[in-house]
């Protein structure tokens, strides 16, 4: 089943797209990194809008459904090892019941590559889950 | 991409194609080890690795040099190609900017611009 992105519906998360285009998203990672990751988050999001990205429970899967919030998902970009980069892109998403088919972008944020000593990606999964009930809020009304 | 202007359209789409690229030479290598016969061990023994590095390689979990990449293609009995193909976004865009600034005069009749058939 094809899949379509609601890209303008969470304002927050347009504003963090457009900073990856501009290669802002975050000032410790460089622009070449940002359009490099850029190209990857576009295909993995081409993937999932075809229903040809695997989700799974744990790590070795390109999309984490989230323990900590049942609907939330994390869309893992992935590039092969070489030098460990320092920051890790991470998009978290949603599938909503209405309408059929949709996938909600909530959050596009970075994490630490390994000790995450601020939980930074535990903020940025409260973060998606705010935004996901603010935009379930705004549709009802 | 200068300054903070975005990227284009174009080099997002590069961008995706060849990471796209590289997620298809990675998954055509791994069918070509399946295909080979080896086991993990043969091929750790071949490439003179640890197991554990030789299942990054196959899993795409290490980022190969040209060389090494060389070296697993020959053990897993496969042929790698590899073609470049100039995009030209930056040509294009940089042809765009001066083609905008520049004014034209008009082609009069009987000038020295000739049409070439």
């Amino acid at each position: 089943m094809a899949h379509t992105w609601l890209d303008d519906e969470v304002a927050d998360f347009v504003v963090e797209y457009d900073a990856l285009k501009s290669g802002q998203l975050d000032p410790a990672v460089t622009k070449r990194v940002h359009l490099d990751m850029l190209g990857v988050v576009n295909s993995m999001r081409n993937k999932a809008a075809r229903g040809q990205l695997e989700v799974g429970a744990d790590n070795t899967f390109p999309v984490r459904v989230m323990s900590s919030v049942y609907y939330v998902l994390e869309m893992r970009p992935k590039l092969a090892g070489g030098p460990r980069p320092p920051r890790l892109f991470r998009l978290y998403y949603a599938e909503p019941a209405e309408p059929e088919g949709a996938l909600l972008p909530l959050v596009l944020s970075t994490k630490p590559n390994g000790v995450d000593a601020h939980q930074e990606q535990n903020a940025s999964i409260a973060e998606a889950k705010t935004r996901s009930r603010v935009w379930q809020f705004t549709k009802a009304s | 991409m200068t300054g903070n202007q975005p990227f284009s359209d174009e080099q997002i789409a590069l961008a995706a194609s060849n990471y796209e690229a590289q997620v298809w030479l990675v998954g055509a290598l791994k069918r070509a080890f399946k295909m080979s016969g080896l086991s993990i061990e043969d091929l750790a023994l071949e490439l003179d690795l640890d197991l554990e590095t030789a299942t990054g390689w196959i899993h795409g979990d290490v980022d190969l040099t040209l060389s090494e990449l060389r070296h697993l293609a020959n053990a897993v009995d496969a042929k790698v190609a590899y073609r470049v193909e100039p995009i030209r976004n930056r040509y294009v865009g940089r042809f765009k900017d001066i083609s905008e600034r520049t004014e034209w005069a008009p082609v009069e009749v009987g000038s020295n611009w000739v049409a070439i058939n």
